[in-house]
């Protein structure tokens, strides 16, 4: 009953084996050193300049792509709802599903009106 | 397939707490912080008794034949059990709410925020309790969850907080992923994820059954926080607001419960259970009750101390549990979960009362056990408030912990499992040295000299008071358990 997961087990197993090998080989042969230049970020080779040394991304671009997610599953759904609507409604459900789905958007509204509110759209 | 047709009287219950928990976070944005925290704590603990109240009205006739939503796609089912969890974590939430404006006073949080998730983890704790399938199981404890995760790190300008948060987050996450995955192998062995279908396939043989079973126990016992699954517990309650360690103590673990338990009476009434389920319930029961207890008695920290409590009494509630999946006990189920629900009664109330005094007090006293020393002189209610509920967690008479109590060991008692039950009376009597410690504390000792006093509103003293005059009424009268479920 099991035999197809037997290479899955074999796999786990001898990865398991392998990696533990080579770490500890890495541990027990290897000598390890550490340095100001082992340190630096790592810049194809050469020493980071300019503003490479201190990029930093505005929380504002974290705050939008959150956005994007809530409306990216809300297209998701509606796409799928839209392309089954309808064959649901020759089964007689059409009334159901349809407000099921106004239902789901009027929940994703309420939680755009409250970022609107809080401000999640202002950039400044 | 037959089509589901929606009645939607039925779901009224569960749509007062989506509706109120969206009304409080909308009313938030569009008014000023001051009248918002009136407000919204207001609303939210309206909201808590209107769906107590709808959901009595709705399944006021269960007792006889359990109501199934959408009767012909059976995701929910309510029994009498069921609807009396869902009753408990209402009652729970409502008293909580209640004493939440003292509990998160002057910590930088916003009132519609912290009342609109909370209503939601309350829908999503109503809905895992009555949930018989599997992935609606699933998404119910996520919704339940996801809210909570950031009711715990709600307090942003707290480190600790938001270290627990991070800590719950990460290891709810681990346990939601076993449950998920348990319920794959589940639909694997059984061709189906409903737990009450008729065409049941789930015969003990070979092992994937043992191996679906055991990750949706692991996944459900992280909930439960029952050891050896309860690591997280005590930095998590500790860290987090009190009134939402409160919650975490209280309406997920009924939630869990209900699900163990009606889980449990369908499997069984497939013949899907087999002594080795049961030895791995009995199992986690002990663990939890031995190390629970034993734990507690070396805590510092009141909310540390409380949730190594709240570990020890998953371990006697187990004990009912076990009951349900006993093969060889014979008759009905009901007796055991009538004892089940009782005793989630009796814990929601008294972990009201414990972590409420706490709340309400605030400051130190959410925080070192020394603090409460002398606390009978300066707040004589709070700590006889704090003393009802610590005599009724022992399993003292006359409170209700004790009949809860009671009727759980009884039941468990008349298994082949009564060694269990043994041990578990010696541990719940090692108990009563950490809990009347904390009494011996407040009326034996002298408070620290200049140590401030603590204002108390009105709200506060309403809800401790009737959370204890339950305990006490309940502990001295049961039958009046029997007339009001």
């Amino acid at each position: 009953m099991f035999a197809p997961y037997l290479s899955i087990l074999v796999t786990l197993v001898f990865s398991i084996i392998l990696a533990s090998i080579l770490l500890i080989l890495a541990r027990w042969v290897g000598w390890r050193s550490s340095n100001s230049v082992k340190s630096l970020p790592f810049e194809c080779g050469n020493l980071p300049s300019g503003e490479a040394q201190k990029v930093q991304f505005s929380v504002k671009f974290y705050m939008t792509a959150l956005l994007f997610l809530i409306f990216d599953m809300e297209t998701l759904f509606v796409l799928l709802w839209a392309a089954a609507f309808q064959r649901l409604m020759e089964l007689g459900l059409g009334a159901l599903v349809f407000w099921e789905m106004m239902f789901f958007i009027g929940v994703l509204i309420a939680g755009y009106i409250y970022v609107w509110r809080r401000g999640g759209f202002e950039w400044n | 397939m037959q089509m589901p047709h929606i009645i939607w009287p039925q779901w009224l219950p569960f749509l007062i707490p989506l509706i109120g928990g969206i009304g409080v976070l909308l009313f938030d944005v569009f008014s000023n912080p001051e009248s918002s925290r009136k407000a919204c704590p207001a609303g939210a603990v309206a909201t808590c008794l209107l769906a107590l109240i709808a959901l009595y009205k709705v399944f006021a006739d269960v007792a006889a034949a359990p109501a199934y939503l959408p009767a012909e796609y059976p995701v929910f089912m309510i029994s009498q059990f069921s609807r009396d969890c869902i009753g408990i974590i209402l009652l729970g939430a409502a008293l909580l709410l209640t004493l939440s404006p003292r509990g998160i006073a002057g910590k930088n949080i916003r009132a519609g925020e912290y009342y609109g998730l909370f209503l939601l983890s309350v829908l999503g704790m109503m809905l895992m309790a009555a949930s018989v399938e599997l992935l609606t199981l699933f998404i119910c404890l996520e919704l339940a969850s996801l809210s909570i995760y950031v009711l715990i790190g709600i307090e942003k300008s707290n480190a600790n907080s938001g270290e627990a948060a991070l800590k719950y987050f990460v290891l709810g996450s681990f346990a939601s992923a076993f449950l998920i995955f348990g319920a794959a192998f589940f639909y694997g062995h059984a061709r189906t994820t409903f737990l009450i279908s008729e065409s049941h396939q789930l015969v003990i043989q070979g092992i994937a059954p043992y191996i679906a079973l055991g990750l949706i126990l692991v996944g459900l016992a992280f909930k439960l926080a029952l050891a050896p699954f309860h690591l997280y517990a005590p930095e998590v309650y500790d860290g987090a607001p009190t009134p939402v360690s409160a919650l975490l103590a209280t309406g997920i673990k009924v939630a869990g419960f209900c699900v163990l338990a009606q889980a449990l009476v369908e499997l069984r009434r497939w013949d899907a259970l087999d002594q080795g389920a049961t030895w791995a319930l009995v199992l986690l029961a002990l663990a939890s009750v031995i190390i629970g207890n034993c734990v507690a008695l070396v805590q510092r920290r009141i909310k540390r101390l409380l949730a190594y409590s709240s570990i020890a009494h998953s371990g006697y509630l187990l004990l009912g549990i076990v009951v349900l999946s006993d093969v060889a006990q014979v008759g009905t189920p009901q007796l055991a979960l009538t004892a089940i629900s009782v005793y989630l009664l009796a814990y929601t109330l008294m972990n009201v009362v414990s972590f409420g005094v706490a709340s309400s007090l605030g400051g130190r006293f959410e925080e070192e056990l020394s603090n409460y020393a002398g606390l009978a002189k300066s707040h004589p209610f709070m700590a006889a408030a704090l003393t009802v509920s610590l005599i009724s967690l022992t399993g003292l008479p006359p409170t209700v912990g004790f009949i809860g109590k009671f009727y759980v060991f009884a039941e468990a008692a008349k298994t082949s499992y009564i060694f269990a039950v043994a041990v578990a009376v010696v541990f719940s009597v090692l108990s009563a040295f950490y809990y009347l410690n904390i009494v011996m504390k407040m009326y034996m000792q002298e408070q620290e000299e200049g140590a401030p006093g603590v204002e108390r509103t009105l709200a506060c003293d309403v809800a401790l008071g009737v959370s204890m005059a339950l305990i006490l009424l309940l502990g001295i009268a049961p039958g009046l358990l029997f007339w009001m479920m």
